[in-house]
């Protein structure tokens, strides 16, 4: 990480002396009403038949958010659970983590140590362009999107024609004094355009609203790097090569360090690189009208030190680290007059590195166990897929895709209690879909879907092992894929003044992954003294099974009015319910979330010359209970920001956040919402 | 896995079933390609016709910047001119162009609802070019014949 550090910070310095002698459009204004990932091909957002957001740059920088689930925060369909101080998990349709795909241009994040709450903010935002949002399977693009998918578009070069320039920005924000300064450069010089960033972050202990005060031990830091470099070989032919490296420093179990069961406590490695080489190649042949091929490298660290006040000679320190490597090749053709083929191949393979060492403070002397994880297990997945989008009539637009996937899990390791294991297994699943669109009118579409979703279990569903009094939870080498069949109708407006969409969703979830009590060699429990009587201090088998089968329905509606050019008025609300065995209701139905949206309303003032604007907005979510127990307040947050360009170069935005300064605990959290908070962000362009 | 398999099966169906249709063709107008009257060419093959409009080339002999103007892709003389020039269907080139906005490399010809429009966007800019239907008239502008 180092060494990239250094590198993207030697392109910073050199990029100024480049020379010009190209020219671009400005194509970021333009791609606002794109979206690449429905149909793995660019078309306008109204004319898709699915349920999707677009977060614009524009968008970026009026939230001025910290992570990209602060960004998100206020969308339709989304709701952030944050983890701990420095992490969040976004859930989309009753689904989180591991169900929910995340790509960075189009190449995926999720690697198979996802898990129930992976950290979705392990990307840096100073270099994104666009976010898009699309809920439900979206089968063409990976298993993983059985709750939808969030694709994170990133900056490819300098905007309109500048030859060379860059933005410097500052954020800051009161609640856990948060400094952060993103350096950006781009520019083309001959055939070359490149965007590059560096930014370090530093937050201090998080403050929670009303009587929660400042929550200690919350404090980290956070350094980022990102560069994409073009090739332009000709005008259709472009070879690409994008990094991009997130670290997390100095962040801690603070509840440990809380109530001194920890002396010392870190948790680090919490590392995100990802790389990829691609090529695009849009040359017209009579098989295809389009060539693209990336190859990506992906790897995630997770881990801690710990010293335990029971063991105080003892440190404890925990590595994971999932290093995927990938390869996709894909090809669009198109046949009669507007059929569109979109088809491909996926590859990717992970590699697990897992382990456990204890340090004696007083000898120095190092020992070795047993990571999380099987140490050295692999996960492989080879995925093709073929989307068809077609126009039957002037009235009717349809599309259908399929994919099938043979993901193939490797590894074997000894251990306690249970003996030898073997994760030896491949499984095979489709997942597909088939939407359709009427155009009633030119600003009027009424849509109908069905999709079939399917996700392999990945190696957090097989390979955890864990050991307790009363516990020991055995490696899922049974599990199965996890499935989904939605139905959704939706209908969309849009003209000058008004635009919106409404959805209603239907889930069917079946064998999903929960850890029950389960048994091993015919045994629920672990026999230790061989008697075949469950006696005291004989712990029960657990394991990840395929029991849980559920029903999700809900609704997601939007609606922008746009009355004049200054003014624009907007809202979005979601309301989903679930219906389930006993078996999930812990697990699921919990996650379903309660009753939530957002309003705001915006000034702006486009047309003079320092385009001052100014929105308030307010974002509720509802109670959440479970049989008559609650399990998170309801929560309305009134968001004031206001901003304007000061000079040509220079611009600046200032927020109040949680203005009535409430206290907020949501579920899957034990960090308090942060309280009241002054933002502000300055941008000057050079 | 049954359900998966008939869910598949429906699905390849309806991949299938989108293949066979053939969508009602409209009808293709003809068309004549324009240029400024300082642009002194009188003809192009068509690989240097779609060079231009997809901004392959972006400028002429004389070193004078190439201003492509479209119309719009609902537009039959479009049609007509993209299977004749390009060799494909305007949803093809609107394709084409979307991804190279969204690999932020470039940005579609400027787009014009009429003939009228498109003529006199021609007539006035210096280095343009663009088409109009069969039908239209031409003054003030050079017609390049394709070969």
């Amino acid at each position: 990480m180092k060494r990239i550090l250094i590198a993207v910070a030697g392109l910073l310095v050199c990029a100024s002396s480049m020379l010009a002698q190209d020219q671009s459009a400005d194509t970021s204004k333009l791609s606002e009403d794109l979206i690449y990932s429905v149909n793995r091909t660019p078309e306008h957002t109204f004319d898709t038949a699915r349920a999707v957001e677009v977060i614009t740059i524009d968008d970026l920088w009026r939230k001025s958010g910290l992570t990209l689930a602060d960004i998100l925060v206020d969308e339709a369909g989304f709701i952030k659970y944050r983890t701990n101080q420095y992490s969040s998990a976004g859930l989309l349709r009753g689904l989180i983590g591991k169900q929910v795909l995340i790509l960075i241009d189009g190449v995926k994040v999720n690697n198979a140590l996802y898990g129930d709450t992976p950290n979705m903010d392990l990307i840096d935002l100073s270099q994104v362009e666009r976010i898009e949002i699309v809920r439900g399977v979206v089968s063409v693009l990976g298993t993983e999107s059985l709750g939808g998918a969030i694709n994170i578009i990133t900056r490819k070069g300098p905007p309109g024609d500048k030859v060379f320039g860059g933005t410097l920005t500052t954020r800051y924000s009161s609640a856990a004094d948060v400094f952060s300064t993103p350096v950006q450069v781009y520019g083309q010089a001959g055939k070359v355009r490149y965007a590059a960033s560096l930014n370090y972050l530093k937050a201090g202990d998080t403050e929670g609203g009303e009587d929660v005060g400042v929550q200690r031990f919350t404090d980290f830091n956070q350094k980022a790097a990102n560069f994409n470099v073009q090739y332009l070989l000709s005008a259709d032919k472009t070879f690409s090569f994008a990094y991009h490296g997130v670290q997390i420093d100095d962040a801690k179990a603070f509840s440990n360090l809380l109530n001194n069961s920890s002396i010392h406590n870190l948790q680090i490695p919490n590392r995100f690189q990802l790389g990829s080489l691609a090529y695009q190649d849009l040359t017209s042949r009579g098989w295809s009208d389009s060539l693209k091929v990336t190859a990506y490298w992906n790897q995630q660290e997770t881990g801690s030190e710990n010293i335990s006040a029971a063991t105080p000679n003892r440190e404890t320190k925990v590595l994971n680290r999932d290093r995927m490597l990938g390869l996709n090749l894909e090809m669009g053709s198109f046949a009669g007059k507007s059929q569109h083929f979109v088809y491909g191949v996926d590859y990717a393979k992970d590699t697990i590195v897992s382990s456990t060492s204890d340090t004696d403070l007083t000898t120095d002397v190092v020992t070795y166990r047993r990571g999380t994880y099987t140490d050295g297990a692999q996960y492989s997945s080879i995925g093709v897929y073929v989307q068809d989008h077609f126009s039957i009539s002037k009235w009717l637009t349809a599309s259908a895709g399929l994919r099938y996937g043979t993901f193939k899990t490797e590894g074997s390791e000894v251990l306690p209690v249970i003996g030898a294991v073997s994760l030896d297994s491949t499984k095979s699943g489709a997942t597909g879909s088939l939407n359709m669109i009427v155009h009633v009118t030119p600003t009027l579409n009424i849509i109908g879907n069905v999709m079939r979703g399917f996700r392999a279990p990945n190696l957090q569903d097989i390979s955890r092992f864990s050991q307790s009094s009363s516990n020991i939870e055995v490696p899922a080498t049974r599990a199965e894929g996890e499935q989904v069949t939605s139905y959704e109708a939706g209908v969309k407006y849009q003209n000058r003044f008004l635009s919106g969409s409404a959805f209603y969703f239907t889930n069917d979830l079946s064998n999903l992954l929960i850890v029950s009590n389960s048994t091993y060699n015919g045994m629920s429990f672990n026999d230790a003294n061989k008697n075949g009587v469950k006696d005291a201090g004989e712990a029960n088998f657990r394991e990840n099974l395929n029991i849980g089968n559920a029903q999700i329905k809900g609704w997601e509606a939007n609606v922008r009015l746009r009355p004049t050019q200054w003014a624009q008025v907007w809202a979005n609300m979601t309301h989903s319910t679930a219906t389930t065995d006993d078996v999930l209701k812990a697990a699921l139905v919990q996650r379903v979330p309660p009753p939530f949206g957002s309003a705001g309303v915006r000034f702006s003032a486009n047309h003079m010359a320092r385009q001052p604007w100014a929105e308030v907005v307010g974002t509720f979510t509802d109670s959440y209970d479970v049989d008559g127990v609650e399990l998170s307040p309801s929560f309305t947050e009134y968001k004031v920001r206001a901003g304007a360009s000061l000079t040509q170069r220079f611009r600046v935005m200032a927020a109040v956040e949680n203005l009535t300064d409430q206290k907020y605990l949501s579920r899957f959290t034990t960090v308090y919402w942060p309280g009241r908070r002054f933002v502000i962000s300055t941008e000057y362009r050079f | 896995m049954k359900l998966s398999n008939r869910f598949s099966k429906r699905i390849a169906i309806a991949l299938l079933a989108g293949t066979a249709l053939i969508t009602g063709s409209a009808q293709a107008a003809s068309y004549k390609i324009i240029v400024n009257n300082s642009v002194s060419v009188s003809s192009l093959s068509k690989k240097a016709a779609s060079d231009f409009f997809l901004k392959k080339t972006t400028k002429w002999e004389n070193g004078t910047a190439v201003m492509p103007v479209d119309q719009l892709d609902s537009s039959n003389t479009r049609e007509g001119f993209s299977k004749a020039v390009h060799g494909k269907t305007a949803a093809a080139v609107k394709s084409y162009w979307n991804q190279q906005i969204f690999s932020g490399r470039d940005v579609p010809p400027v787009e014009k609802k009429s003939d009228a429009e498109v003529l006199s966007f021609v007539r006035s800019n210096a280095g343009a070019i663009g088409y109009v239907s069969d039908a239209a008239s031409v003054e003030g502008v050079r017609v390049v014949t394709i070969n």
